[in-house]
């Protein structure tokens, strides 16, 4: 993490700490432009009295070359007048002219020496005791007057010199040259006058550069920059460097009328003062820095304490929900207005929010109350759409069944009637069977008495021939087999018109005492093309009494249930029906070997046009008529399966009639 | 001791000099031969201030101290050094140049040799090469 995002960290957190930014930052501004404005009225107020004092100090230069050459003109004239010079006239026989020379240079502390040469130019007397056959050099040969000789080195040793020369007149005859006197200046002198960072030059064109102590600059390029100035300009522009700098010549009728002073200060020297002004500024700000900003500190604390206090209320407020706590006042302020102003919220908040628990529990109640209103209405209405479904079902129910019974009914009567026209024929030939077995029989016999009878061979063997014709040995046996199976398919004719008759009962509308057995067996005998071979059918009959009943509405159920049970028999298998008593209960139970009935049908299988039979094999009314029956009877059937295994129907109907009476059913 | 010694030579040399006679010497190119005593009180009183070719007088004197000035002094203008020494100064103030003065024979020889107009006195024992001798004083 940068110090940057730290610090805005630090900053948002934190009121207090925005306001110690915010004044910070203000005074460090503040401070800053304070400082830009000082730094800069302090740099060129340095500029200017840099420039000041430039101006002073060549001025100062050169006044001060001035007076020395001033000075010394003065003196060399006074000495050129001194009746000691007379001497130079006697050659200075008595010394008298060198001691003076000796003498006035120690007095006047001349950096320089004198010279002093006669009329016919031999030096005479010199203050450095100069031999004396040197003659005067042409460059100090003077005028009229005194001479100034600008630098040049001198003739005597070499050394870089400036000297003033002046004629020596006699005291008593002004005219009369005694000789010439020279004092010479050491250029040391000079430059030690010009001192760091100045430059001597002698005008006119061009310049020449006389001496220089600019340390590092070129003299022409110092000639050149000078040539570009303009007046007024302080800045001189000296290579990469620019330096501040004044020029201060002398005018005409000076000595020195042609030298010019030029003194330089380098721009370190002034960086150097505003440097220090500049850390000076920076140490001010550091030394009042630490103490504002714990004032600023004090103070932001001081001003977000009241916040701070309203930030702890309000997030105590929050924490807990107590808006019961008030907060007293601190100041008369704005914040004081706001925790007042807050007070009166948290007050207002407080009843709201025991107004709003007072309606949110009497809503609760009241969604409970609708919850309960609802849950009743809607178990009503369940109720009533249940029983609205499961009565439309009966209806459609007991609308099928009637039809079906009524189909039935009408196909029992048809087939009651059938069987009631066919019993008189059927009986005719039942009845005639025994007879026609007798009257055979006792044709066979006749035949047979008539075969033993004499009677002629021819008669005989004709006779044997058509018997033989005849085949009448397998006529006897095949007549007799014949009768048998007539009399055999005329029995089961009859035994098939008289369960016809019984199980059409054609006293359905009637109660009866009735054998159940009997129902039982009249069903089986007209399924017995259906059970054939391959079905065995076992009996366990025990209970043997007659209970009172609708036989034919019973046989109906028993025929639905055995037929199923045929059906459910693939190939070889066994239907097992028995009776029993249990207390008051007349039990039939019908049991087959047959495939089972799956779980998830076992339950719907009472349903009316519930079948798994294909489309007009059955109408999936026959379970649902039959278990109406039963019920009607004020008996129960029950089902038992297990798939794979068989199925077992069990019907229970009371003995002794229906327990509660069913009226119209 | 030493000094005191030195002090009595000189005193006894003094008074044997005393004995000698003053020169009175002039610039070749003054044209007078010799001059009279009052002539040459006239010039060393800036009176007469050209000799006779309009040649401006230089009039070289020795220095206060000197016994040739002494001799002199009383020998032309019987005054002492002390009071011609005033009456020079007093010339100062009149815009007059006193005569000028030199401190050996030598020295005076050598400036009447070489200014023109120049006249002197030395000791009459003194070399005088080049120089006029305009008058004797004994």
């Amino acid at each position: 993490m940068s110090i940057f995002s730290r610090l805005n960290d630090w900053v948002a957190k934190n009121i207090s700490h925005k306001l110690l930014v915010a004044f910070f930052l203000v005074f460090f501004g503040t401070y800053l432009a304070t400082a830009l404005v000082v730094l800069t009225a302090v740099r060129s107020s340095v500029v200017g009295a840099e420039h000041d004092a430039l101006e002073q100090m060549a001025s100062f230069k050169l006044n001060s070359l001035n007076t020395h050459f001033d000075q010394l003109r003065t003196d060399l004239h006074a000495w050129s007048k001194l009746d000691v010079m007379n001497d130079l006239a006697s050659g200075d026989v008595d010394q008298r002219v060198a001691r003076a020379l000796e003498d006035m240079k120690a007095d006047y502390a001349l950096k320089g020496d004198l010279y002093a040469f006669n009329a016919a130019g031999q030096l005479i007397a010199s203050s450095d005791n100069r031999r004396r056959n040197t003659l005067l050099p042409a460059a100090w040969r003077p005028g009229k007057a005194i001479t100034f000789v600008d630098k040049h080195a001198s003739p005597l040793d070499g050394s870089p010199i400036a000297a003033l020369s002046t004629p020596v007149y006699s005291s008593f005859a002004k005219d009369l040259q005694l000789g010439t006197l020279v004092v010479t200046y050491p250029w040391s002198a000079v430059r030690e006058t010009l001192s760091e960072q100045a430059m001597l030059l002698r005008t006119g064109t061009p310049p020449v550069i006389l001496e220089s102590t600019l340390r590092g600059v070129g003299g022409e390029s110092v000639i050149e920059a000078l040539g570009r100035t303009k007046p007024g300009d302080v800045w001189l522009q000296l290579g990469p460097t620019r330096y501040l700098a004044h020029a201060v010549a002398n005018g005409s009728g000076r000595l020195l009328a042609d030298w010019e002073v030029v003194v330089f200060r380098s721009p370190t020297y002034l960086n150097h003062t505003l440097s220090v002004v500049a850390w000076e500024l920076a140490a001010l700000c550091a030394v009042i820095t630490l103490p504002l900003i714990m004032v600023i500190r004090w103070l932001a604390n001081r001003l977000t304490a009241p916040l701070r206090d309203l930030t702890g209320f309000v997030a105590g407020i929050t924490g807990t929900g107590d808006l019961s706590q008030r907060l007293a006042p601190t100041s008369r302020d704005e914040l004081g207005t706001l925790t007042t102003a807050f007070n009166h919220m948290a007050g207002r908040l407080d009843a709201a929010a025991q107004e709003r628990e007072r309606f949110v529990r009497e809503l609760e109640f009241s969604a409970q109350e609708l919850e309960k209103k609802v849950q009743a209405r809607t178990r009503e209405l369940t109720a009533a759409n249940a029983e609205q479904a499961r009565i439309l079902a009966e209806l459609q129910s007991a609308q099928s069944q009637l039809i079906q019974q009524e189909k039935l009914a009408s196909l029992g009567q048809l087939v009651a009637g059938v069987a009631h026209e066919l019993n008189n024929p059927i009986g005719f030939i039942y009845a005639n069977f025994p007879h026609l077995e007798e009257y055979v029989r006792t044709l066979l016999d006749v035949l047979d008495g008539m075969r033993q009878l004499p009677m002629s061979d021819e008669a005989r063997a004709e006779l044997e021939r058509r018997l033989e014709e005849a085949d009448i040995d397998y006529l006897r046996g095949d007549l007799l087999k014949i009768i048998r199976s007539g009399q055999s398919g005329a029995t089961r004719i009859k035994d098939i018109i008289s369960s016809l008759r019984s199980f059409s009962r054609l006293d359905e509308a009637v109660e009866k005492n009735a054998r159940l057995e009997d129902g039982l067996d009249d069903t089986l005998a007209l399924l017995r093309h259906h059970l054939q071979k391959r079905i065995e059918v076992v009996k366990d009959y025990r209970l043997n009494t007659a209970i009172l009943c609708h036989p034919g509405q019973l046989n109906q159920v028993f025929m639905n249930i055995l037929y199923n049970a045929i059906q459910a028999i693939e190939g070889l298998g066994t239907v097992t029906v028995s009776t029993r008593r249990e207390e008051g209960w007349a039990v039939v139970a019908i049991a087959d070997s047959g495939c089972g009935i799956p779980a998830e049908t076992l339950g719907r299988i009472f349903d009316p046009f519930f079948t798994t039979k294909k489309v007009g094999e059955g109408t999936g009314l026959g379970l649902s008529i039959s278990y109406g029956i039963v019920q009607n009877h004020g008996g129960r059937i029950e089902v038992d399966s297990a798939p794979g295994k068989g199925t077992t129907f069990t019907i229970r109907l009371p003995i002794d009639g229906k327990p509660a009476s069913q009226p119209g059913s | 001791m030493r000094s005191l010694f030195l002090l009595v030579c000189c005193l006894g040399l003094a008074r044997f000099a005393l004995a000698d006679g003053l020169l009175v010497i002039a610039n070749g190119k003054v044209p007078e031969a010799q001059i009279s005593l009052e002539e040459l009180m006239n010039i060393y009183r800036i009176r007469k201030v050209t000799w006779s070719n309009a040649l401006a007088i230089v009039p070289v004197n020795r220095e206060a101290s000197s016994r040739e000035r002494q001799q002199f002094s009383e020998m032309v203008f019987d005054r002492s050094t002390m009071e011609l020494a005033d009456y020079w100064n007093r010339l100062r103030f009149q815009g007059k140049i006193p005569p000028v003065v030199q401190n050996s024979d030598q020295s005076v020889v050598g400036f009447v040799r070489n200014i023109p107009g120049a006249i002197g006195y030395i000791n009459d024992t003194s070399e005088h090469a080049g120089v006029k001798v305009l008058l004797r004083l004994e």
